[in-house]
This record gives C-alpha cells, sequence and structure tokens, in this order.
C-alpha cells in the first residue's frame, strides 16, 4: 500500500482542509472586521461605559461610576425638596417618538400594500420599471426629500402660496413645525423601505392560489384576507422593522419639520451632546434606543426563521 | 339545453376575463403613492431653476442659482470634500467588502461565520444617531491624544458605514457564480492566486463595481454621522445644506439639491445596468 | 334539459377565445362545441397549446370566451365569476394552499360557502378517509409527499361537492408507478363520488385508460368526440390516427363503396378494403393501419401486398418489421413474439403484407 507510506496529519486530511479554510476565510474577513471595530461597532461599547459615569462640566465625562444616567432617563429629583418624579419632559418625547414612528409604519403599510401589490402583478416587462420608480427616492439623499417637503408645507411654501393666491385662505396654514409635519416627513422618507419587502414577499406569492380561492368560492376580500394576507406575512413583518426602526431613531426628519419643539428621541440625545453637555445621559438614551431596536430586530429574525421553518 | 348559436348578440361581444389578481382600488392608490412619491422632488428640481427668490412663485426661467452655489467656496469646498470623502470610503470599502465576501461566501459554515455577517451589517442595524453619539465620543478622545484633525475621521466613518451596501451585491454575484469554475481552473494546472485572478476576479468585476456606486452614493448622502464626526470647517453638501436651513431659503439650496440628485441618478443607472448585465448573463 | 338521452353537465356552443390582439394574437379555441354528460369521466385531451387547458379554464371562470357560451346544467354560466361557479378544480400545480394544514384546505371551500361549523368537520373527515388521508389531517401541505399533495388537492375540490370536477393535468408532476396508482384512484373517486369529471391531458394511454368519452383537440378545434374505442380504432383524420397510437398511412383511389366499407386502389394496382366513418369518399384518400394490425405471410400469397423487409427490431414482447411495398410506401408491422423467439422475418427478406379486417380506416383529410 502506497498510502501507508505517509503520515496522517492530526485529525486527518479533512480536518487539516477545514482548519485551513477555517483560517483563510478570517483572514479575507479581517480587514473588514477591524474597519467596522473601528468605525462603527467598538465605539458602542464605549458609549455603554459612558452612560454608567458622571457628566464633566462642559461636556465630556468624569470617570466615577454611577446609575445616575440611567435614572435620569425616566426620573428626575426635584432640586428644592429631592422628591422623585417621573421625567414628563423626556416620557413626553419617548411617547411622540413611539407614536410617530408606529404611525409612520401604518400609514406606510396603507399606501405601500396596494403599491407593491400593484408592482408585483404588472407583465414581468414592466416590472424592473415600476420598481426602478420606487429605488430612485430610496437612494435619493433623505436631507433633500425632507426638504422637498418642507418647500411644499412651509408658510411660503408651495400650498401655502397658491392657497393665498386662489383666495382660499388669508393667511397661512401653520403646517412646517408640528407633529403632523414630522408624520408626513417621516411617511414620505421611509415608503420605500416599506414597499421593497413587501414587494420582494409579493412577488414570491404564488398566484395560482388565487384561482385556487376563487375556485373555492372565496369572494375578493376572503381571498385577500385569508390567503395573500398569511403568506406574504413574513413581507409585512420586514416592512414594518424596516420602517419603524429608523422611525424611531430618526433626526434629520424631525430636526427639519418639527424644528426645536417637536423633538423625538434622535434629537434628544443630540442635545445632550450638544447644547445639554450631559453625555452620560445621551450616552444611556443611545443604549435605551439601542435595546429597543435590537428586540424589533429579534422579533424579526424569529418571525423569518419561524416561517423557514414551516417552508 | 338551449340552442344557443355562437352569433347572437348577448354573447358576441368580447367580455373582459376575470381577473384573478385584481384587488379593487390597489391600482389607484398605487399611482397615487407614485405621485406623492415624485410631486414633492419635481417641484423641487423646478424651482431651481427660478429665476426670482421664492421657491413657491415661478418668475421666469433661469439658471442663476447653479451660478451662484458655483460661485459660493462654502459651497465648493463642501463639494470638493463630499467628493473626496465618497470616493475614498467607498474605494476602501469595496476592498474590504470584496475579501470579505469571498471569505465568506460558497465556503460553507465556519466557526464565526454568524459573527462576521452580524459585525458586517451592523450599520444596517444600529440607529445612525447612536454610531453618530459613538463615533463622536470616540474620535473626540483619539484627536485629543494624537493632534490629528483632518479628514481621516471621516473617511473611516463612512468607509465602515458603506461595507455592507458594498458587501450585498457582491456576495450576491459571488453566490450567483458556478463553483466548478475555480475547480476546471484548479484542474488545468491554475494556482488559487492564479485562479482568482484570471477566473473570480474578472467575474466579479461588475458586482464590485455594482457594490463601489452603491457605497459612492450611500457616503455621499450621509448627514447625521458626517454631521456628528465632522471638526469645525469639515462641511459636507449635506451638512452644509443643513446648515443653510436657518437662515432665509433660496433656490440655491434647490440648485445644489438638483446637482446632488442628478449625480444620484446617474450612479444608480450605471448600477442597474451592472446588475443587470449581471442577470442576463446568468440566464 | 331538451336533450332526452342523457343529461348533459356541461356544455359549450360556439366558444372562441382569442388571446392578444393585432399580429400578437393567439387563437386559443376556435369555434368549440361540445356536451358533456352527467356522471361521465370525459377527457379533453390534445399536445400542449391545443386549446385544452383554455377550454378547461372557460369552465372554471378563470378565463371568458370572446365568443360563445358555457352552460353548466342547461344554465348560461358564462358571466359568472369562479368563485360563484359550482365546479371545482384540481390543478397542475396542486395550489394548496402552504399556510394551512391538509385539513384545513379541504375545509376552505366549505367555510367559504359558510357552512355549519359541525357540517364542514364531518365533510372533511369523510373526504379525507375517501382520500385515503385521515391519518395526516394536521400535516402541514410541505410535509406530504407528491402523491399525498395530489389527494389533498383532490379532496379539497371534491368537499364542496361540485357539480363539475374539474382536472387540469393533475398527473404530470407524479413519477410512473404513482401515476398508474393515482389513475384507478381516480376512475375509482369518480364512480364513488357520482360527479362529473372533465379531465385534461396530453396523455394518449392516461386518457384512453380513464375516459368515458375523450375529446381530441388541436390547434384550438375538437376533431374527434368519441369512446377510447371509437377513437383508437376509427381515427376520423391524420391528426387523431398519429396521435393516439401510431398509424401506417397509405394512399389510394376509391373503386367502390358500398355502406361503411369502401375498396381502394393503391398505386401499385392492389385493391384493399377499408371502413369509412362517415360520408361517401371519392377520389383519391388516405386510410390508416395499426402497425399490430399488419400480418406478414408467406411472399406471394394471393390477396397479400408484396413487400421486403428494411428492417426488424426486437422489442421484447414484439418485434417490429419495418417493409417497403414494391408500389414504394413504408410501413411498419409489430408482429407478438413467441417463446421460441422471433416472428422470423429478417432483413432483405421478401413477404407478403395483409391488413386485419376492418383495420384499415378511410381518413377524412
Amino acid at each position: 500500500m502506497a498510502g501507508k507510506a505517509q503520515v496522517d496529519p492530526p485529525g486527518g486530511y479533512e480536518a487539516a482542509a477545514n482548519a485551513q479554510r477555517l483560517h483563510r476565510n478570517w483572514l479575507l474577513s479581517l480587514p473588514a472586521i477591524v474597519l467596522l471595530l473601528i468605525g462603527a461597532s467598538g465605539p458602542l461599547l464605549i458609549v455603554l461605559v459612558y452612560s454608567f459615569l458622571h457628566p464633566g462640566d462642559y461636556g465630556g465625562v468624569i470617570w466615577k461610576p454611577t446609575l445616575d444616567a440611567w435614572f435620569k432617563i425616566f426620573f428626575s429629583v426635584d432640586i428644592f425638596d429631592e422628591t422623585v418624579h417621573l421625567a414628563d419632559a423626556h416620557l413626553s418625547i419617548f411617547w411622540r417618538s413611539v407614536k410617530l414612528s408606529l404611525l409612520t409604519t401604518l400609514i406606510t403599510f396603507g399606501f405601500g400594500f396596494p403599491t407593491a401589490y400593484f408592482i408585483a402583478t404588472r407583465p414581468k416587462s414592466q416590472r424592473a420599471a415600476w420598481l426602478f420608480l420606487i429605488t430612485i427616492p430610496f437612494w435619493t439623499n433623505l436631507l433633500i426629500r425632507t426638504f422637498a417637503i418642507m418647500e411644499v408645507i412651509r408658510n411660503e411654501g408651495i400650498i401655502n402660496t397658491w392657497a393665498i393666491r386662489l383666495g382660499l385662505i388669508d393667511q397661512p396654514i401653520q403646517m412646517l413645525y408640528t407633529e403632523g409635519a414630522v408624520l408626513l416627513g417621516m411617511a414620505y422618507v421611509y415608503l420605500p423601505l416599506m414597499v421593497l419587502p413587501l414587494y420582494a414577499a409579493i412577488d414570491r406569492f404564488d398566484f395560482h392560489l388565487l384561482e385556487a380561492g376563487y375556485d373555492l368560492y372565496a369572494s375578493r376580500w376572503q381571498v385577500f384576507r385569508r390567503i395573500v394576507l398569511p403568506l406574504v406575512s413574513p413581507g409585512i413583518v420586514a416592512g414594518s422593522i424596516l420602517v419603524f426602526v429608523p422611525s424611531l431613531g430618526a433626526y434629520v426628519t424631525p430636526r427639519v419639520l418639527g424644528g426645536g419643539k417637536k423633538m423625538m428621541i434622535g434629537n434628544f440625545i443630540e442635545l445632550q451632546f450638544g447644547q445639554g453637555q450631559n453625555w452620560p445621559l445621551g450616552a444611556s438614551l443611545s443604549m435605551l434606543l439601542l435595546i429597543v431596536v435590537a428586540v424589533a430586530l429579534l422579533v424579526y429574525v424569529r418571525t423569518i426563521s419561524r416561517d423557514r421553518a414551516d417552508a | 339545453m338551449p340552442e344557443t348559436g355562437p352569433h347572437t348578440p348577448a354573447t358576441a361581444r368580447r367580455r373582459a376575463d376575470f381577473s384573478v389578481q385584481k384587488m379593487p382600488g390597489f391600482a389607484a392608490i398605487a399611482i397615487a403613492c407614485f405621485v406623492i412619491l415624485y410631486a414633492p422632488i419635481i417641484t423641487l428640481v423646478i424651482y431651481s431653476f427660478n429665476a426670482g427668490q421664492s421657491v413657491a412663485l415661478w418668475q421666469g426661467f433661469s439658471v442663476k442659482w447653479y451660478y451662484i452655489a458655483l460661485e459660493n467656496r462654502a459651497v465648493q469646498e463642501a463639494a470638493l470634500r463630499s467628493l473626496i470623502i465618497a470616493a475614498s470610503a467607498s474605494a476602501i470599502s469595496s476592498v474590504v467588502a470584496t475579501m470579505a465576501a469571498i471569505g465568506t461566501t460558497r465556503t460553507g459554515a465556519f466557526k464565526g461565520r454568524t459573527a462576521i455577517y452580524l459585525l458586517i451589517n451592523q450599520p444596517l442595524m444600529v440607529p445612525e444617531i447612536v454610531t453618530a453619539v459613538a463615533l463622536l465620543i470616540f474620535f473626540a478622545s483619539i484627536k485629543v491624544a494624537t493632534g490629528y484633525g483632518g479628514l481621516g475621521y471621516l473617511i473611516v466613518a463612512h468607509a465602515a458605514f458603506c461595507v455592507p451596501f458594498a458587501y450585498l451585491p457582491i456576495r450576491a454575484r459571488l453566490e450567483g457564480m458556478d463553483a466548478t469554475l475555480e475547480l476546471a481552473a484548479a484542474d488545468l494546472y491554475a494556482t488559487p492566486w492564479l485562479a482568482f485572478r484570471r477566473i473570480t476576479l474578472p467575474l466579479l468585476a461588475p458586482g464590485i463595481a455594482a457594490g463601489a456606486m452603491l457605497a459612492f452614493v450611500i457616503s455621499l448622502d450621509d448627514v447625521i454621522i458626517t454631521e456628528f464626526v465632522k471638526s469645525a470647517g469639515q462641511d459636507t453638501l449635506p451638512t452644509y445644506m443643513l446648515g443653510q436651513l436657518r437662515r432665509a431659503i433660496t433656490p440655491e439650496v434647490n440648485a445644489i439639491s438638483t446637482a446632488l440628485l442628478a449625480l444620484t441618478l446617474v450612479l444608480l443607472s450605471v448600477f442597474f445596468v451592472l446588475t443587470r448585465a449581471r442577470e442576463s448573463r446568468s440566464d | 334539459m331538451a336533450n332526452g338521452k342523457a343529461s348533459v353537465a356541461v356544455a359549450a356552443r360556439g366558444v372562441s377565445k382569442i388571446f392578444g390582439s393585432g399580429s400578437n394574437e393567439v387563437r386559443a379555441l376556435d369555434d368549440v362545441s361540445l356536451d358533456i354528460r352527467t356522471n361521465e369521466f370525459f377527457t379533453l385531451l390534445g399536445p400542449s397549446g391545443c386549446g385544452k387547458t383554455t377550454l378547461l379554464r372557460l369552465v372554471a371562470g378563470f378565463e371568458s370566451p370572446t365568443r360563445g357560451s358555457i352552460f353548466l346544467d342547461g344554465e348560461d354560466i358564462t358571466a359568472e365569476p369562479p368563485n360563484r361557479r359550482p365546479v371545482n378544480t384540481v390543478f397542475q400545480s396542486y395550489a394548496l394552499f402552504p399556510h394551512l394544514t391538509v385539513a384545513q384546505n379541504v375545509a376552505f371551500g366549505l367555510e367559504m360557502l359558510g357552512r355549519p361549523r359541525k357540517e364542514i368537520s364531518d365533510t372533511v373527515a369523510r373526504m379525507l378517509a375517501l382520500v385515503r388521508m385521515e391519518q395526516l389531517a394536521n400535516r402541514a401541505t410541505s410535509q406530504i409527499s407528491g402523491g399525498q399533495q395530489q389527494r389533498v388537492a383532490l379532496a379539497r375540490a371534491l368537499a364542496p361537492r361540485p357539480k363539475v370536477l374539474l382536472l387540469d393535468e393533475p398527473l404530470s408532476a407524479l413519477d410512473l408507478k404513482l401515476r398508474k396508482e393515482m389513475q384507478i384512484e381516480l376512475k375509482r373517486l369518480q364512480t364513488e363520488t357520482g360527479i362529473t369529471f372533465i379531465f385534461v391531458t396530453h396523455d394518449q394511454e392516461e386518457a384512453l385508460t380513464m375516459s368515458d368519452r375523450i375529446a381530441v383537440m388541436s390547434a384550438g378545434r375538437i376533431l374527434q368526440i368519441g369512446s377510447p374505442e371509437e377513437i383508437y380504432n376509427h381515427p376520423a383524420g391524420r391528426f387523431v390516427a398519429s396521435f393516439i397510437g401510431e398509424s401506417n398511412f397509405f394512399e389510394g383511389t376509391v373503386h367502390n363503396v358500398r355502406g361503411n366499407s369502401v375498396e381502394i386502389r393503391m398505386p401499385s394496382g392492389d385493391m384493399v378494403t377499408a371502413h369509412s366513418l362517415s360520408g361517401k369518399p371519392e377520389g383519391s384518400v388516405t386510410f390508416a393501419v395499426r402497425p399490430e394490425h399488419v400480418r406478414l405471410e408467406q411472399f406471394g400469397t394471393s390477396g397479400t401486398l408484396a413487400a421486403t423487409v428494411t428492417d426488424s427490431v426486437y422489442f421484447g414482447t414484439d418485434t417490429h418489421c419495418h417493409l417497403e411495398l414494391d408500389g414504394g410506401e413504408r410501413l411498419v408491422a409489430r408482429l407478438q413474439n413467441k417463446v421460441s423467439g422471433g416472428p422470423g422475418y429478417e432483413k432483405g427478406m421478401r413477404a407478403g403484407v395483409r391488413f386485419d379486417d376492418g383495420a384499415a380506416q378511410v381518413l377524412a383529410d
């Protein structure tokens, strides 16, 4: 036997090849890992640490551990009698963030589902073009799109100017710097994020099932409720998460359309690093936001994997 | 059985088929959606050509706001800075993303692959404001420690969040590639490096170009991270525009927006041509 | 019912279906009329693109005819949407709802009809028993085999007790063994339920074994309707003769007609007696003979056609003898093999060809 002369490596050739492959794959991924650790993930750890420190007088931190920043997210201490209250100002900002994000998700779903369905049911040759029409706004600068909305709704904007010219109103209606403006803007900028995953789900949908549904005496509504909706639900979850997550952390849109008044969490965090000069509070708020987003993503991953298991 | 001939009036007309896919009202909402998506952008573009100061009243066609924007030193510098950062970030992220894609695609599961996936896709998951805050803190301490205050911070930050955008098209292309091609090359005496150079890389090129294109667009559009990481006097076009919001709005901002929009559109079209070529070739 | 003999379940009158328009116009059905009797197993047979599936979809209501009408139990249902037609379909792809279990799939139609809960569960149990799927009632449809999916699709379509069951090539996705089993199963179900089946297939063997009557279709038209025996033994035209089974074709001129019996003179001068389905053929005609109805005898036997064996291929059960008549026509004879071996005609040998009585069939085209 010629093979007997050679000594097998420990664990055999297969194990050696696997070890080599593992080595190669990690080596190839290393530059990306280093870049992301420096430029994205690593600094998150610093934020976590900062959230347990005392604020410095003019920004920065004092290296003394405390839970103060986490406590201050929800409670405030009266300077005079030292009684503890719920931090109403903070809570109203959280409430606004959650409320506007949920509403944004609902509105984008209401408009996005028929749109995605419409695109998915176009003839194959047209679909790419319709999809491209959705993708252009998706890749267009968020600031520019927010800006476009602002120009439409502000007091000197196109709606007010023309309404006055046509004699419909005497005074411009204040639309900018309201919650409604923020909601409109967010629904506008995040709509493509809802349409794209919904389209992907509906596109995979087997339309023969609709024939089977009608054949078995279902009405249009029943076909929609009992067959279409349940089968594209992974796409609905995906779209909702994709809209809800950035809405919750929105910064540009509420800043431009809500002004300083209708703040959301993102603006509130920024405030702590700017005028507020309370870096630990900003850090703890960031971590809180991160936790909420992580929970949402977990829900998403579980829905997807359950769906995969079914298939 | 009624003996109905084929040409009775009731049946002679051509009936519409029962449409299985149709849902009442969906088409109307969809069309409304497209109108709503485009109307504000188109308005913005139109008023960039307005001769007057207003962004609501049309006072004649003019390209004067483009001249004004072009001659504005701050705009010139911001534009140049945007392009430098976008080009650098796009180049860096596509190189590291290509390597990572080769390391994580078509190799089967290996220890730590999920961790690498998570890390690469992290910028897509973590709210940008959180990353921006983290980078602000991190880079501030490095600035103090090293005294360096150049564009490097912005380039690193942009390159990092561009990685997933560069990674995904490259990975998609790799997954669609026939694995036996490299085996065939090896069978024909190519070393692994030669097989990569002569077979994998040329086939991967459209994917890499598409990824680089997306990364460029994403970097060019970034507001939040740039706003937090930049030092004084390091405005990019988007942060410059954000700063302008506090002042009276003139069509100059529309002109800058339109120019950015046009650039994005060109890059996107190139991206779609590249990915389209991929689809048709794999058919 | 105007028709006295057997009541008609489904009727089509002057039905045409045109897809597209202008230069893209495709005439999927061209002035089709037919009657399908109550309780019969009726098969639409033809190659792909012949219009058989379109006709089925017109009956189901997924498509509307460009011209003409569809009747169900004498009632014009042409304008009815599919969800208001008491017919159900077994789809080629089965189209089982992937998010519902086996039992939920079967219950779907009954739920849509708003039947009471008790009735639904009883019917579902009965249907699952009928197709022998009781054990798998709570399985997901993705967890059962192709043959089982087929049974669920059948049970689902039968559960609302439709007046007509439409089957669109339901066996095409199954492997050969399973397909044979399901053929028997389908026939059993049809007999047990007494529901009219309209079965679409391109498989002639499937059509011959299962059907009460067959309609052979080509290019949007119905070429012949009849029992399997009629279709096989007396094909009306060249297409039917070659699509169902194999045939040898010959040309000749009509010499004499007596009833259904036609004497034909072949170009070589030999006379052949053929059977004609209808009309009084005259002039030059084509006739067909099945390969298994060709006999070989000693060369020179009177009443035989002189031929040379050009090839002989052994097939186990039989041997295919390729022959050339002295008149130049080529034909194949399928000869039964015996224990002792083949029929003993080798390449190059001379032989006399005889057609079985009634085997030669005059074709309409």
